[in-house]
C-alpha cells in the first residue's frame, strides 16, 4: 500500500484519516513522503511544499482557489463542505498512486450507464449531445442539469475541435480558423465525449488528440476570466469556456499527455437542491502522465 | 447551422424580439440592428443555451445598438447565471423585468423554477413563492447575494 502523509486540523484528520486507512498506510506528515494531504492554511503559510502530489482542502472561495493553485502550482485541490468528499480524495489518490488516469470509470466504477461519441467535425454538436443526453434519466438531481451538461459539452467540444488544428495551422504559418467556420479533423485526430452516470452522479469527458491544455496554460486562462469577467475578442473562442465549465462543474479534472492526448472530465454530484449544487467549493484536479511514468486505460 | 430564430413584432414604438433556441458563434442578430425604435423589449423565454463566443457576439451586439432603452423578460435561469458570471451581458441603464429563479418544496421533494418580477426582489430577498401543487411556500433554492447579483448592475 502506499504511504500518504497527512497534515490536517484536528477537526477534520481523524475522519480523514479513518477513511483512508482502509486503503492507503497513513502517516503523520513528512515531507519525504511522496503523497500529502493537507489543507490551505498550511500551504500558504509555508509548512507543506507544494508538488503535483499533493492533495490541498480548501474552503476559501473558487476564485481565491484558482489564484492559490496559479500561485502555488496546485494539482489537486479538494473543496472543503460542510461535508468532506471522503470518496473524492479516495478516488483520485488512487488515479494518482496507480497512473491509471484516463476515463470516467475511477469515478463511477464499471457499473455506470456509458455512451461514447465521436467528433471529426465541427456539425451539429448541440444537437448530437441533446440527442445523447436524452437516453438519461435525471430523476435524482435538481431540475436542470442537462442545461449545464449541454453547455459544458459545448464549451469543451468547441475547445477541443478547434484549438489543436488552429496550433497546426499557426506552425505553418497559416490564419487561425474562427468559430463560424466548420473545421474537419484529420484521419485519427477524433474528439470523443463521454456521457456517464451511476448512482454517484453524472459525468462529461471529452477527449482529444492533441494534448495541448496544460496546468500552466489552463490555470492562467481560469485566472485571466475570474479577475476580468469578460470575453477576449479573438477568432479562437472568447476565452471564457473554461471559466464557465469549471463554474457549473462540482468536480473539473484534466487528464494530460503532452502533445498527444487532452481529457476534461466534469462532475456533478447526484442531489436534488441546487443550492447545495452551486455552493459547493469546487474541486480540481490535474494529472500529466510523462513519458516515464506510463499510465494506463 | 444557425440555431438562432428572431422573431420581431413592432408595437406603439416599442420592438418585441423573442429569441429561440442558441445564442453561439453564428447567432445573427444583425437584423435587430436595423430598427428605428428607440425601445426594445427581448423575451429570453424560448433561449435555451448561451455559450461563450455567444456572450461575446451579444456584448458587440449591444454595442452598435442605438436604441434609448433595453428591456429583458423571462430571462431562463441559466442566462441569470451567466449574466452574473460575465460582464457586460447587460448594458448599463437597461432593465431586466422578469426572470426564472430555483424553488425547492420540502413537501413535494421537488425544485421548481418559478418566474420572479425583478420589481418583487427587495434588497436581493427572494419573493415568498408557494408550490403550485401543494401550497406550501417553497424556499428559494440558490445563494441569494449571488443569484440576485444582476439586479446591482
Amino acid at each position: 500500500m502506499n504511504q500518504v502523509s497527512l497534515l490536517l486540523p484536528d477537526d477534520y484528520k481523524q475522519e480523514v484519516q479513518d477513511f483512508l486507512e482502509k486503503q492507503f498506510n497513513i502517516s503523520d506528515f513528512s515531507e519525504n513522503t511522496e503523497f500529502v494531504i493537507t489543507d490551505i492554511a498550511n500551504v500558504v503559510e509555508g509548512r507543506v511544499h507544494v508538488t503535483p502530489k499533493t492533495f490541498v482542502i480548501s474552503d476559501l472561495s473558487d476564485e481565491e482557489n484558482v489564484k492559490l493553485i496559479h500561485q502555488y502550482k496546485i494539482h489537486h485541490l479538494i473543496g472543503k463542505n460542510p461535508e468532506i468528499y471522503l470518496n473524492e480524495i479516495v478516488d483520485n489518490l488512487k488515479k494518482l498512486t496507480t497512473q491509471q488516469i484516463w476515463g470516467v470509470k475511477h469515478y463511477f466504477g464499471e457499473d455506470l450507464q456509458e455512451r461514447n461519441i465521436s467528433f471529426s467535425d465541427s456539425f451539429n454538436i448541440h444537437e448530437k449531445i441533446t440527442e445523447e443526453l436524452s437516453h438519461f434519466q435525471f430523476d435524482g438531481y435538481f431540475s436542470s442539469p442537462t442545461d449545464y451538461l449541454r453547455l459544458m459539452a459545448n464549451e469543451l467540444l468547441s475547445n477541443s475541435l478547434y484549438k489543436g488544428p488552429n496550433k497546426k495551422r499557426l506552425e505553418k504559418g497559416l490564419d487561425t480558423q474562427d468559430r463560424k467556420s466548420p473545421v474537419f479533423l484529420k484521419g485519427a485526430e477524433l474528439v470523443q465525449a463521454t456521457l456517464g452516470a451511476n448512482e454517484k452522479g453524472v459525468a462529461l469527458s471529452v477527449q482529444d488528440s492533441f494534448g495541448e491544455l496544460t496546468h500552466d496554460l489552463l490555470i492562467q486562462n481560469l485566472v485571466r476570466s475570474f479577475i476580468e469577467k469578460t470575453p477576449l475578442d479573438k477568432k479562437d473562442g472568447a476565452g471564457l469556456g473554461l471559466y464557465l465549465t469549471y463554474l457549473h462543474s462540482n468536480q473539473l479534472i484534466v487528464n494530460l499527455k503532452r502533445n498527444y492526448r487532452t481529457e476534461v472530465i466534469c462532475i456533478i454530484d447526484k442531489n436534488k437542491r441546487f443550492l447545495k449544487y452551486k455552493n459547493r467549493i469546487r474541486s480540481f484536479h490535474f494529472f500529466e502522465e510523462v513519458i516515464s511514468e506510463k499510465t494506463h486505460d | 447551422m444557425k440555431r438562432l430564430t428572431i422573431n420581431k413584432k413592432l408595437t406603439d414604438g416599442v420592438l418585441n424580439v423573442q429569441l429561440i433556441g442558441s445564442i453561439d458563434e453564428d447567432a445573427d442578430l444583425s437584423e435587430i440592428l436595423e430598427t428605428k425604435a428607440s425601445h426594445i423589449n427581448f423575451d429570453f423565454n424560448q433561449v435555451e443555451l448561451i455559450n461563450s463566443c455567444g456572450i461575446r457576439e451579444w456584448i458587440k451586439f449591444l454595442d452598435q445598438l442605438s436604441c434609448e432603452s433595453i428591456q429583458y423578460e423571462n430571462c431562463p435561469q441559466i442566462i441569470i447565471e451567466q449574466i452574473n458570471m460575465v460582464h457586460g451581458f447587460i448594458r448599463p441603464g437597461s432593465r431586466l423585468k422578469s426572470f426564472y429563479a430555483p424553488y425547492y418544496c420540502e413537501e413535494c421533494d421537488q425544485e421548481r423554477k418559478s418566474h420572479i418580477m425583478s420589481s418583487d426582489v427587495k434588497n436581493k430577498k427572494a419573493p415568498k413563492v408557494n408550490c403550485p401543487d401543494c401550497g406550501n411556500e417553497m424556499e428559494f433554492d440558490a445563494l441569494e447575494a449571488s443569484y440576485f447579483n444582476f439586479l446591482g448592475k
